[in-house]
């Protein structure tokens, strides 16, 4: 057991250290970010002062060595923008980004799931073709659209919703969430549903898929003519043999929410780590993109570590050694 | 083998014992998360920025007739302020949010001209190198600091160290002292008659409050002498304000105001109509149709002082050498070296047609770059009108004709317009004039990031045809001929902190020698007159040329009028 879990922070390790030095080397050939801050009009001794403050003189691989030392004391850079250090900005506004994240999880398991054993259980019922219908819809149309759309109908036609920003905020277990008030909710709603859609309906379409399989195996009808009752074959029997890829692909679906919530944080103007991503990029704000690709990166690979201990759990047959 | 029986389910024991296992350190892993959830949300949690300790109230305090319901005005910007320390940005949105909390010695009065702020008054010596400014007495910093000379030093102390956005300014600054509490006496480093104009960028901020404690405090310690005062900032999100009641001067109507970061011009249009907001700027050309037959808004628009600025290169030889679209002639010459052939490519574009196409309509044409009003706008410049035969005729007897065989078939010779993003359909507009006269034109469009970089002068040398748009807030057109015109020449720059933005390399002794003397004249008619010579010489040298200036279109709910200003900075005491 614990050979396993040395054997994977080792590999995290590395994979962050290569992670580090692709998106180092990257963000330095393009542009330079000096001219994106000084004046129009600025002499070129101005120009090589502020090349001086920023560190930027010194040869690549040492700016990369510099950088690799200050990561491992926590600190990736200060922001060129805000003249702030990167990782705060980014975990400044990382409650905001786990808001609609978490709602959008938790709306994907319930709906997800639920809708997905049903489906898988009823295959032929009229109710399962409206939701296989609405999954289909759910995967095809893009999440820019569908924001838009629900802004559209909910905020400027029908009034019911406010049409952009976060709620106010109040302090849950030490955190600062908009998640208290009324109010509050009113503003998350649409951008989680917005973020959710999608995942909701493909998971759905996963459960319907392996639950269609497993309802056929042998062991069920045992357990029917044992007169075991429905829901605890279905929950309990079926849906534990469904779930592998399931979570596998849940995992995928959670690191992708957390780090890439880029576009529906721009439509909905929420103060999320992903409009600072893009606003970053656009300013060539180094230091930010490197603090926040490696940070994905990392969630990324621990998101992984946490899905294969719990195949490991669902399904006892898995040895992971 | 070991079986044991549970919720019906047979199990193996030593498997039995492995999900025990597992379940335990998946437990605690949950756990190791939440903790580290709660403390990454604790420590990232930063105190929105601490209201300020109001001012002990003015005593003897007027008796205030029954209250005003209190009004709550809520804009919808662009772009987020990003930063509370003042000299560190200089862009035209944040500006004006910072001039609601911060104010300069000379504030900008709705007709552009100066209005005393924070200094009463300002004269300068004969020669215009030493000015002396009497300061206003009896004003407080919102945290109840007294407002003296020392905090104009220690302003102007940090606007060096900052050394990014606003070093410009202090350019002519050679040194300055604090004479007593209630005067400053600035001594500049070459005569310069528009110090003022200068002035009015510079905000002061409080000695008492931020020495000794590194720029960071700045973005803590939010504290000015203006008219309203920093309630709560949410980066990226919104900015709240409220009226100081211990304001030195006429305190604003509305007592309220919340700026709101809402960057996607589609989400700020649907805020405005959904009357979430109250006003949103930068309204996009098709958003303003649609918005003029809505009954609950109001469009306003009003030419901006900034116009477009077509830029050629003017030098014998490779104006491009690091282009990767580079110039082609037939004899390797450069013609945009050519006076006429310049004339030629403005006669080449039917502005008309592309103010009605491309703007909708939202833009007023010009031939100059000083916008009216300002001194030293010409009104009788030359108008090189629309003249597509008239530009063939020029450019024949340039020596450019039509090539009727080789690589240049059809055509007279090739150029790159540069641009950027948000000049694409024009400038994919202006290739098509320029075709039809035989110049052969490739529009090159620069994404935002690099576009700084590709037309810096003297370091890339990748462009000969350029478009960008240029614009001072001083009402004085000396500085825009200052940076514009003054000569550049192609090798190495002539004077620095002069001609810096004349890409085209244009090179005029006699400019020169004008702009310097208009920089010297404190008398505000002969500068007028000084000016107005140095930009005919400009227009008949066709140096650059501009096509129109575009509309600042903004959006208005019913509750509020708005009176847009020239500059277009937006401030909450233009509402009513």
């Amino acid at each position: 057991m614990f050979k396993f879990i040395l054997k994977r922070l080792t590999q995290m390790v590395v994979v962050l250290l290569i992670v580090s030095f692709i998106v180092f080397f990257m963000t330095s050939i393009i542009g330079n970010p000096v001219y994106n801050m000084v004046p129009e009009t600025a002499t070129q001794e101005q120009v090589d002062h502020v090349i001086r403050q920023l560190g930027l003189d010194k040869p690549l691989p040492v700016q990369y060595l510099i950088f690799l030392k200050n990561a491992l004391n926590g600190e990736f850079g200060r922001s060129y923008k805000y003249n702030r250090p990167a990782l705060g900005l980014i975990l400044e506004r990382f409650p905001a980004t786990m808001e609609i994240v978490f709602v959008a999880m938790t709306l994907t398991i319930v709906l997800g799931i639920s809708l997905g054993v049903y489906a898988g259980s009823r295959p032929k019922s009229k109710v399962t073709k409206l939701i296989m219908g609405g999954s289909l819809l759910g995967i095809s149309l893009p999440s820019f659209w569908i924001g838009m759309v629900f802004i559209y109908l909910f905020g400027v036609t029908l009034g019911w919703l406010p049409v952009s920003g976060r709620g106010p905020t109040t302090t849950i277990f030490g955190i600062n969430t908009s998640l208290g008030s009324l109010k509050g909710w009113t503003h998350v709603i649409l951008p989680s549903v917005t973020l959710a859609l999608g995942n909701i309906a493909s998971i759905i379409r996963l459960v319907r898929a392996g639950m269609m399989e497993v309802m056929k195996q042998d062991y069920i009808k045992f357990a029917k003519s044992k007169g075991a009752p429905n829901n605890k074959i279905l929950y309990g029997h079926a849906l534990k043999n469904t779930l592998i890829p399931v979570v596998t692909i849940f995992g995928l679906q959670l690191g992708g929410l957390i780090a890439f919530t880029t576009i529906t944080e721009t439509i909905f103007a929420w103060p999320g780590m992903g409009k600072l991503l893009i606003d970053s990029i656009s300013s060539l704000d180094r230091p930010i993109v490197s603090a926040y690709l490696l940070f994905a990166a990392a969630l990324f690979v621990v998101i992984n570590f946490v899905v294969d201990i719990l195949y490991a759990i669902i399904d006892p047959r898995i040895d992971l050694n | 083998m070991n079986l044991t029986k549970e919720n019906g389910i047979l199990y193996i024991d030593s498997i039995k014992k492995r999900r025990k296992t597992m379940k335990k350190i998946l437990v605690l892993m949950l756990i190791a998360a939440m903790l580290i959830g709660v403390l990454a949300g604790c420590a990232a949690t930063e105190e929105p920025v601490q209201p300020v300790e109001p001012a002990p109230p003015v005593e003897n305090p007027v008796e205030e007739p029954a209250e005003v319901e209190e009004k709550t005005l809520v804009i919808g910007l662009s772009t987020d302020v990003t930063t509370w320390n003042p000299y560190a940005r200089n862009q035209i949105t944040a500006n004006a949010v910072q001039k609601h909390v911060f104010e300069a010695l000379i504030l900008v009065g709705d007709d552009m001209s100066h209005v005393p702020g924070l200094a009463v008054s300002w004269e300068a010596n004969e020669d215009s190198t030493v000015w002396t400014i009497k300061l206003r007495e009896g004003v407080t910093f919102h945290n109840g600091a007294k407002f003296v000379a020392d905090d104009v030093v220690f302003s102007f102390d940090r606007v060096l160290e900052t050394a990014i956005g606003w070093v410009d300014s202090m350019a002519t600054i050679g040194s300055y002292r604090a004479i007593d509490d209630t005067t400053v006496e600035i001594t500049c480093s070459t005569p310069d008659a528009l110090l003022p104009a200068t002035l009015r960028n510079l905000v002061i901020i409080s000695k008492e409050t931020h020495e000794g404690k590194g720029l960071e405090n700045l973005e803590v310690e939010v504290v000015g002498t203006g008219k309203y005062e920093l309630v709560e900032y949410l980066r990226d999100d919104k900015v709240v304000l409220k009226r100081n009641e211990n304001y030195w001067g006429d305190k604003p109507e509305i007592q309220n105001v919340v700026f709101r970061t809402i960057p996607n011009e589609g989400t700020r249009t649907a805020s405005l109509i959904s009357e979430e907001i109250d006003f949103s700027e930068i309204i996009n050309v098709r958003d303003a149709q649609m918005m003029e037959n809505l009954k609950n808004i109001k469009v306003v628009s009003a030419p901006s002082i900034s116009a477009n600025m077509f830029v050629m290169v003017q030098v014998d030889g490779d104006p491009s050498p690091n282009s990767d679209y580079p110039l082609l002639s037939p004899d390797g010459s450069n013609p945009l070296n050519n006076r006429d052939v310049r004339e030629a490519i403005v006669r080449a574009i039917d502005v008309n047609e592309l103010i009605e196409v491309v703007m909708s309509g939202y833009a007023t044409p010009t031939n100059s770059v000083v916008p009216e009003g300002f001194n030293g706008y010409n009104p009788n410049l030359t108008k090189y009108d629309f003249n597509p035969e008239k530009a063939m005729e020029l450019l024949d007897n340039a020596g450019y004709p039509m090539q009727t065989s080789g690589e240049l078939e059809g055509y007279r010779f090739a150029i790159t317009l540069d641009h950027q993003e948000r000049n694409a359909t024009m400038s994919t507009a202006i290739a098509g004039y320029l075709g039809r006269v035989g110049i052969k034109c490739y529009p090159n469009t620069l994404a935002n990031a690099i576009v700084w970089d590709h037309v810096r002068m003297y370091d890339s040398y990748k462009c000969h045809f350029l478009v960008t748009s240029w614009s001072n807030p001083a009402g004085e057109s000396a500085m825009i001929a200052k940076d514009t015109v003054y000569s550049a020449p192609f090798d190495k720059a002539k004077k620095d902190g002069f001609g810096g933005v004349n890409r085209g390399y244009y090179v005029n002794e006699e400019v020169d020698v004008l702009i310097e003397q208009a920089l010297a004249t404190a008398d505000y008619d002969a500068r007028d007159e000084i000016m107005q010579q140095v930009w005919k010489i400009v227009n008949e040298d066709v140096a650059h040329f501009s096509l129109f200036r575009n509309d600042n279109i903004y959006g208005v709910g019913n509750d509020f009028e708005y009176t847009p200003r020239t500059d277009g900075y937006i401030y909450a005491w233009d509402f009513n």
